[in-house]
């Protein structure tokens, strides 16, 4: 009997994450420390609840690109909602409720019009941010009010992580359970893989589309809410280029851009990778900005490798 | 005799956007002041064509069935590389060939490592995008960077202004024109039509895919440079953020004109009006008095309806 | 034969506008046997198939099943009789692997707490033991739908489509584009099935196809069936004739 490891694209994720983590153990002084360790978590929180509502929404097919519009809506709402005094509880279900309506909306445009989803949310992507800089007049809202809800959402309970980060991991956590062993997550993986295919065998094809529509916007703004509460302020700037980042992400952890397959352990170490790469070129004395270019060409060079696996793959089968 | 003149004119998949484009027109012409002077509507040619020039390749590109997310990086390599080389005292003319030919590199980068791995488009000019504008914000944020009081006849000539029109727009509608007649009326146009409909039996058909698909990547990235040349005789300062979402941008003009998203069917005289209604937009809503944080939200509600249109009309036909 | 057909369609009667596609056919399948549905294209062989499943209704005609006047609204109801379409083009997804693509819509789940989840243990094993048992043989449930050849794909959504209560399989064109090898494997699942019960009717525009497993062999031409035989009582060429218009028979 032979041991055989498969290579899924999650643990080609993982296997990139540890380079890159034991490159910079090795060569970023202080790299690795509990701050820098909780550092790179911390950045990658809101940024990865997000992404994986991304990758829900790619495995079935359809892209996403007004997450990072309502991710500043979602910011926008809570705080606004709050400086006038609402409860921030109900702040709280406002921007819920708002994430609910905005990932319906694109899933329903999208359905029943049969503009593909990228279009659909490049448009709503443009609305949401005009209908958030007009309401509120371009101007960064700070505030001052104190509560539970703002200070566990943005608090962290163990040093130096924030909350968002066991956030984060828990939301990974149940997704995978749904993405691997539930029914939705076989429907929406068939749904994005062969959607007449997915109809004909009865499965309610637009239905699950728009869920993942949902999910993914709720997340989004949820993340807003997150942000909102660690840095007591809005920025209407936020979110801007999310949605490309979050699409990176996903296909560096290993979901396919065109559809029906996806991997939340994967898109984990896809973020991981972005914020490692930030943190540690920080910790190297490097200027930030060669970060982009950095995210770029790993990007490339995942693709690449991911292709020549797959390739193999084909061939010996 | 009228009515063939209509039938003829639904006819065309470009009927959808140049109707929404005359009834905007006619809508700000009637309501907003000053709209319909020769100053507006020189300054809505003068708003439109740097994006417009982009959007000439991006057309092709996409009618090849192939994506560009890094122009807008190239855009900004463009401007870098032109206003660094007059800097450094080269010969203007010189300094306008290598700023395009910087852009037609990074084309064939693109094209080369999409085609020759078979990997989407998608993902390699997302990491290009990353890549050039991390590596123009390392090399660019220094300084100040600024063509203040240097005089050139052929800065002039490129983008001086002319009447009320900056050339600019004459350098756009001869591309858009040439490009037309491309891709109308060559074996050329109709193997990139042939390329991004169905790759396999353009193949079979004695096409060489590849070859094709660099070539439409290399005029993507020049005209994405040319474009940036023209922004910087026109502004004559460089700053690293020229040209973020501009791909988006450009993705929205084209399939607002009726190219397809998927491939197969491009039109550059749909592109032409998608970009004019898009600049046009926008001044009328200047001229209106909206607020321009509000511009945004206005396009991204127009787009979604505006592609609504486009496919109910292409289903009729 | 005495026995009550399972669906028993009588002068069916569609309009495509002003095209009659079928001008009066009446069609009928008993239980446990192949039928051969044959014809040139534009015969009428996929609007009869239509009507069967459902997807439109009939301008004129009935339908009964095992005796009863029915209306086949849609194609659910259909598959709710047990018809069970198996299509042309593949009909599984090449993004999930075999027992995923078996149990795809009917998947089994185990209560956990609040949650369902998949049992992936049972689906394993049924989607095994179904495929053995018209004899597929497969390594492992789990291996990629991509890694099975195109007879043996075809074969997994036969057996998938038999498994799930089928008492008609209906196949358009089953064997089109599979080598001679492939297309005797599937033709021999088919005979399997049969055994069991289950009736299948195969679509085809070429009698070469199905003359070795039919029983009963019906041909369409331009809406109307001029020809139904058993296989006994003809040879291929005789239908090819038939299907030319070469030969009429009363």
């Amino acid at each position: 009997m032979s041991l055989r490891i498969k290579i899924t694209p999650e643990l080609g994720s993982l296997i990139s994450f540890l380079c890159i983590f034991i490159f910079f153990g090795v060569f970023a002084p202080r790299f690795l420390t509990i701050e820098s360790i909780g550092s790179m978590l911390n950045m990658a929180a809101e940024f990865g609840i997000v992404v994986v509502g991304v990758t829900l929404l790619m495995t079935g097919g359809e892209f996403d690109l007004s997450v990072g519009s309502v991710f500043a809506l979602g910011s926008f709402i809570f705080v606004s909602a709050i400086s006038n005094g609402v409860n921030p509880y109900l702040a709280f279900v406002f921007v819920i409720l708002s994430g609910i309506m905005i990932g319906l909306l694109n899933g329903l445009i999208t359905v029943k019009t049969g503009i593909p989803s990228f279009l659909t949310t490049l448009g709503t992507m443009l609305f949401w941010r005009g209908v958030m800089l007009g309401l509120s007049g371009g101007q960064t809202i700070p505030f001052q009010i104190k509560s539970r809800l703002i200070e566990n959402a943005g608090g962290r309970f163990v040093d130096p992580f924030l909350n968002s980060v066991w956030i984060f991991l828990v939301t990974v956590l149940i997704f995978h359970l749904i993405f691997e062993h539930s029914r939705y997550g076989n429907w929406l993986r068939a749904s994005g893989g062969n959607k007449i295919v997915g109809e004909l065998m009865g499965l309610p094809v637009n239905k699950t589309k728009i869920q993942a529509f949902i999910v993914c916007s709720v997340l989004a703004s949820f993340a807003g809410f997150l942000d909102a509460c660690r840095l007591k302020t809005f920025n209407p700037l936020l979110g801007q280029g999310m949605e490309l980042e979050a699409i990176a992400a996903s296909v560096l952890g290993g979901t396919s851009l065109l559809g029906g397959y996806g991997t939340l352990i994967g898109s984990l170490f896809g973020v991981l990778i972005i914020s490692a790469l930030r943190v540690g070129l920080v910790m190297m004395g490097m200027t930030v900005y060669i970060y982009f270019s950095l995210v770029g060409v790993i990007l490339i060079a995942a693709i690449l490798i991911k292709h020549r696996f797959s390739v193999k793959f084909i061939k010996g089968a | 005799m009228r009515m063939s003149v209509l039938t003829w004119l639904k006819s065309k998949p470009e009927f959808g956007t140049f109707a929404s484009f005359l009834c905007i027109f006619i809508f700000f012409g009637v309501f907003a002041p000053r709209f319909l002077t020769i100053e507006s509507i020189g300054s809505m040619l003068n708003m439109a064509v740097e994006l417009g020039i982009v959007v000439v390749g991006v057309t092709l590109l996409m009618t090849g069935g192939e994506f560009d997310l890094s122009v807008g990086s190239v855009f900004a390599l463009g401007n870098f590389v032109f206003i660094y080389l007059i800097l450094q005292n080269f010969p203007i003319f010189l300094g306008f060939i290598l700023a395009i030919a910087s852009g037609v590199i990074i084309g064939i980068i693109n094209g080369w490592i999409t085609t020759r791995f078979a990997v989407p488009s998608f993902i390699v000019t997302l990491g290009m995008l990353w890549a050039i504008r991390g590596f123009l914000l390392f090399l660019a944020t220094k300084q100040w960077w600024t063509l203040y009081g240097i005089q050139s006849t052929f800065l002039d000539v490129l983008n001086g202004k002319t009447f009320i029109f900056y050339n600019a727009v004459f350098w756009f509608l001869v591309l858009v024109v040439i490009g037309h007649i491309v891709l109308e009326n060559t074996r050329f146009g109709n193997q990139i039509r042939a390329c991004g409909g169905d790759k396999l039996n353009a193949r079979f058909m004695g096409i060489n895919v590849n070859k094709l698909k660099i070539f439409t990547f290399m005029l993507t990235g020049g005209l994405a440079a040319f474009a940036g040349t023209t922004n910087l005789s026109r502004f004559r300062y460089f700053h690293w953020y020229l040209g973020v979402g501009m791909e988006l941008e450009a993705v929205a003009a084209v399939v607002l004109g009726g190219t397809l998203l998927t491939g197969g069917y491009g039109t550059l005289i749909g592109s032409l009006i998608g970009v004019l209604l898009l600049s046009m937009l926008r001044n009328g809503m200047i001229l209106l008095g909206i607020p321009g944080y509000w511009y945004q939200a206005i396009i991204g509600a127009f787009f979604i309806i505006a592609m609504a249109l486009n496919i109910k009309l292409r289903a009729k036909r | 034969m005495s026995q009550v057909p399972i669906i028993e369609l009588k002068n069916i009667r569609k309009f495509y506008g002003k095209i009659e596609a079928l001008k009066g056919v009446d069609f009928l399948i008993y239980p446990g046997e192949i039928v051969g549905l044959v014809g040139d294209n534009g015969a009428g062989k996929s609007t009869l198939v239509k009507i069967m499943m459902g997807v439109f209704p009939p301008d004129a005609g009935e339908i009964f099943v095992e005796g009863k006047k029915v209306n086949l609204r849609s194609p659910s109801e259909s598959r709710k009789f047990g018809f069970e379409p198996v299509y042309q083009e593949t009909d599984l997804i090449s993004q999930l692997n075999i027992w995923r693509n078996f149990f795809l819509g009917k998947e089994i789940t185990k209560k956990f707490f609040i949650a369902k989840f998949l049992d992936k243990k049972k689906m394993r094993d049924i989607t095994s033991k179904a495929l053995d048992n018209i004899g597929i043989k497969i390594k492992n449930p789990d291996s990629d739908i991509m890694a099975l050849s195109g007879g043996e794909r075809r074969s997994v959504s036969i057996g998938r489509a038999w498994h799930f209560g089928g008492k008609i399989l209906i196949l358009d064109e089953p064997v089109t584009g599979l080598s001679v090898k492939e297309t005797e494997k599937v033709l021999e699942y088919l005979k399997k099935i049969k055994k069991t019960g289950c009736s299948v009717v195969i679509i085809t525009h070429n009698i070469y196809h199905v003359y070795d497993v039919a029983d009963r062999i019906a041909i369409l031409d331009r809406g109307t069936k001029v020809a139904e035989m058993r296989k006994e009582d003809c040879t291929p060429e005789e239908i090819m004739d038939i299907i030319r218009g070469k030969k009429k028979i009363v």
